[in-house]
C-alpha cells in the first residue's frame, strides 16, 4: 500500500495530526530541559504517568482526566524538593518516579493484574487514537507551544543564566513552575504516541540531534521540531510498512537521525580541521 | 541621590555568617571598587544587594525603593561572577546573549526588536567583539565570553552597574581598555559602577570610592579619607595601602 492511499484513512490521519503536533511539543520543550539537565524529568514523570493510568484504569475513568492533574502535581512536587529538601534534581525526580511506579504496581496488583489497556499505555498506540483524545492532544498542544512562544526569550534567558535572567526582572520562580506544569502535560500527551516506557526518549533524541548541528537557540528549536516531525511522521509510515510497533519505531527513526547528525557534525569538524581556510 | 543603601546587612549560610550588620549608602557617580580577601563576603553582597540571596536581616534599598518592591530592573546591569558554570555546548551567538540584557527594559510578550539589534551592534564594537556577532558562544575563548557576558550588562545602559570580578579572563590589554570603558561610563555617562576585584592595585587609579568587606563593613570611603587613614594602615600594613594609593 502507498502513502496516499494509507492517509486515505482516519486513524492514519488522526495519527499523523496528533503525532505532528506532539513531536513539536517534544522538540521544543526538550531543547529546554536538555540544557537544564532536566532530562530524566521525563522518565520519571512518565512513571508517575503510569501510576495515574492504573489509577484511571482502576476507578473506570478515562486515563487522561486523571494523568493530567495528578502528573501536573508531581512535577510541582519535584520541583519544590530541589528548592526547599535540598536535592538536586535527578533525586528528586527519583523519589517522585518511585512513588508513581509502586503506586501503580499496587493498583495493577489490586485490580488483578497487569491487563492488556495498561500495557497498551506502556508501549503507546497512536494508530488507536480517537477524535476525542486527538482534540484534547491538539488543544493542549496548542496552548503549550502558545506559551513557550509568547515567554521565548525569558525562558531562553533563565535556560542559559537563571541568576542573571532573576536579575533582569524574570520571574523565574513562576516561570519554573510553569515549565514544570507544561513538562508535565506534554509526558501525559507523548504517552499516545510512544508509551510511557518511552516518553523521554521523544523529549530528549530531537533535542541532542539538534545541539549537534544548532549555532543558536531559535535554530536549536527549529531543528529539533524539524528532526521530531520526521521521526514521528517517519516512523508511523514504517511502522504500518513492516508491521513494526509504532511508538519503537518512532523513536529507533530519532535514533539514527541523531547519529546521522553526530556523525555529519564530526565529518565537519575534520573538514575545517584539514582545511581551515576552506571551510 | 542614593542609588543603594544598606541597613544592617546581616546573613549566614548553614548558620555560619556570612555578613556582619554591613550599613552603607552609595550615591549616584560613584564608582565603587569592592575589595576584601577571599571568602570575605563581596559576592555574597551583591547576590543579597540583588534579591539573589536570603533570607536576611537588614534592608536593602535600590533607588529608593525596598528590595522586596523593587521592579525597575532595567536600572540595572549584572555581571555574574564566575564563567564556569557556563554550558560550553549551549547553542547561541554572542549577538542572542547580549540580547537578553534588554528583557528587563521590555514589556511582555518581551521581543528583540530590529532598533535593538542597533544597540547590541554599538555595544559589541565598544568591547571590540563585533566580528564576533555571530559566533557561537562556546566557539570562544574564556576572554572573548568574557565580554560578550559584559556587553549582556551594559546593552541597557544601565544607571548601576554591578560586576563581580570582570576581569578575572581577561588580558592585560583588554582588562585596561575595559577599565578605561567603564571610566568613561562612569564619567561621561553618569553611570554608577560597584566592582568586585582582587585587583587592588589597579582600581586606585579608576574607582573614586573603596568599599572593603570582610564580613563586617571595614571601610568605605573615597581613596583619599582611605590614603590618609592611621587607622587603614594599622588594618592593612603600610605596604597594602600604598598599593592601593600609589596610582590614585
Amino acid at each position: 500500500m502507498g502513502i496516499v492511499e494509507y492517509l486515505q484513512y482516519g486513524f492514519i490521519q488522526r495519527a499523523l495530526l496528533c503525532g505532528a503536533f506532539i513531536a513539536i511539543l517534544c522538540a521544543t520543550l526538550g531543547v529546554v530541559l536538555v540544557l537544564r539537565r532536566f532530562s530524566l524529568i521525563g522518565d520519571g514523570l512518565a512513571h508517575v504517568t503510569f501510576g495515574s493510568v492504573a489509577l484511571g484504569l482502576f476507578l473506570r475513568i478515562y486515563p487522561l482526566y486523571i494523568s493530567i492533574p495528578i502528573v501536573m502535581l508531581s512535577s510541582l512536587g519535584i520541583l519544590k524538593l530541589t528548592q526547599r529538601a535540598r536535592l538536586y534534581g535527578d533525586a528528586a525526580i527519583g523519589i517522585v518516579s518511585s512513588f508513581g511506579i509502586a503506586g501503580g504496581v499496587i493498583l495493577a496488583s489490586v485490580a488483578g493484574g497487569f491487563n492488556v489497556d495498561l500495557f497498551s499505555y506502556l508501549f503507546g498506540n497512536i494508530l488507536a487514537i480517537g477524535p476525542e483524545e486527538l482534540y484534547i492532544s491538539i488543544g493542549l498542544s496548542m496552548v503549550v507551544l502558545a506559551v513557550i512562544f509568547l515567554y521565548f526569550n525569558e525562558i531562553f534567558s533563565m535556560t542559559f543564566d537563571e541568576e542573571f535572567a532573576r536579575v533582569s526582572g524574570v520571574g523565574t520562580e513562576k516561570l519554573n513552575a510553569v515549565l514544570a506544569l507544561l513538562t508535565a502535560i506534554t509526558v501525559v500527551l507523548t504517552m499516545s504516541v510512544v508509551g510511557i516506557m518511552l516518553v523521554s526518549a521523544l523529549l530528549i533524541l530531537p533535542a541532542v540531534t539538534a545541539l549537534q548541528l544548532a549555532r543558536s537557540f531559535r535554530g536549536a528549536m527549529l531543528i529539533a521540531a524539524s528532526v521530531s516531525i520526521v521521526s514521528v511522521i517517519g516512523g508511523i509510515f514504517i511502522s504500518l510498512a513492516l508491521n513494526f510497533p509504532t511508538g519503537a519505531t518512532i523513536v529507533m527513526m530519532g535514533i539514527f537521525l541523531f547519529l546521522a547528525a553526530f556523525a555529519l557534525r564530526t565529518a565537519r569538524q575534520q573538514l575545517h580541521r584539514n582545511h581551515p581556510g576552506i571551510y | 541621590m542614593k542609588i543603594l543603601e544598606a541597613e544592617h546587612i546581616s546573613f549566614s549560610y548553614n548558620s555560619i555568617p556570612v555578613l556582619e550588620d554591613v550599613s552603607f549608602a552609595i550615591e549616584k557617580g560613584s564608582f565603587v571598587g569592592l575589595v576584601g580577601p577571599n571568602g570575605s563576603g563581596k559576592t555574597t553582597l551583591i547576590k543579597v544587594t540583588l534579591g539573589l540571596a536570603g533570607p536576611f536581616s537588614g534592608v536593602i534599598r535600590l533607588f529608593g525603593q525596598k528590595i522586596d518592591n523593587f521592579r525597575n530592573w532595567s536600572r540595572i546591569g549584572y555581571l555574574p561572577q564566575s564563567l564556569t558554570g557556563l554550558n560550553p555546548y549551549f547553542p547561541s551567538t554572542t549577538r542572542e546573549i547580549v540580547a537578553l540584557g534588554l528583557l528587563s527594559g521590555k514589556r511582555f510578550p518581551k521581543y528583540i526588536s530590529r532598533s535593538d539589534k542597533r544597540d547590541i551592534d554599538g555595544v559589541l564594537d565598544l568591547l571590540g567583539i563585533a566580528g564576533l556577532k555571530d559566533t557561537r558562544m562556546g566557539e570562544l575563548s574564556g576572554g572573548q565570553q568574557q565580554r560578550v557576558l559584559i556587553a549582556r550588562a551594559l546593552v541597557q545602559k544601565p544607571e548601576l552597574l554591578i560586576l563581580d570580578e570582570p576581569t578575572a579572563a581577561l588580558d592585560p590589554e583588554a582588562r585596561e581598555s575595559f577599565f578605561g570603558t567603564l571610566k568613561t561610563l562612569n564619567e561621561t555617562g553618569s553611570t554608577s559602577i560597584i566592582l568586585v576585584t582582587h585587583d587592588i592595585g589597579n582600581i586606585g587609579q579608576y574607582a573614586n570610592h573603596l568599599m572593603w568587606i570582610d564580613r563586617k563593613l571595614i571601610f568605605y570611603g573615597g581613596f583619599d579619607e582611605f590614603c590618609r587613614s592611621d587607622r587603614m594602615t594599622d588594618l592593612f600594613g603600610a605596604n597594602s595601602q600604598h598599593i592601593i594609593c600609589h596610582r590614585h
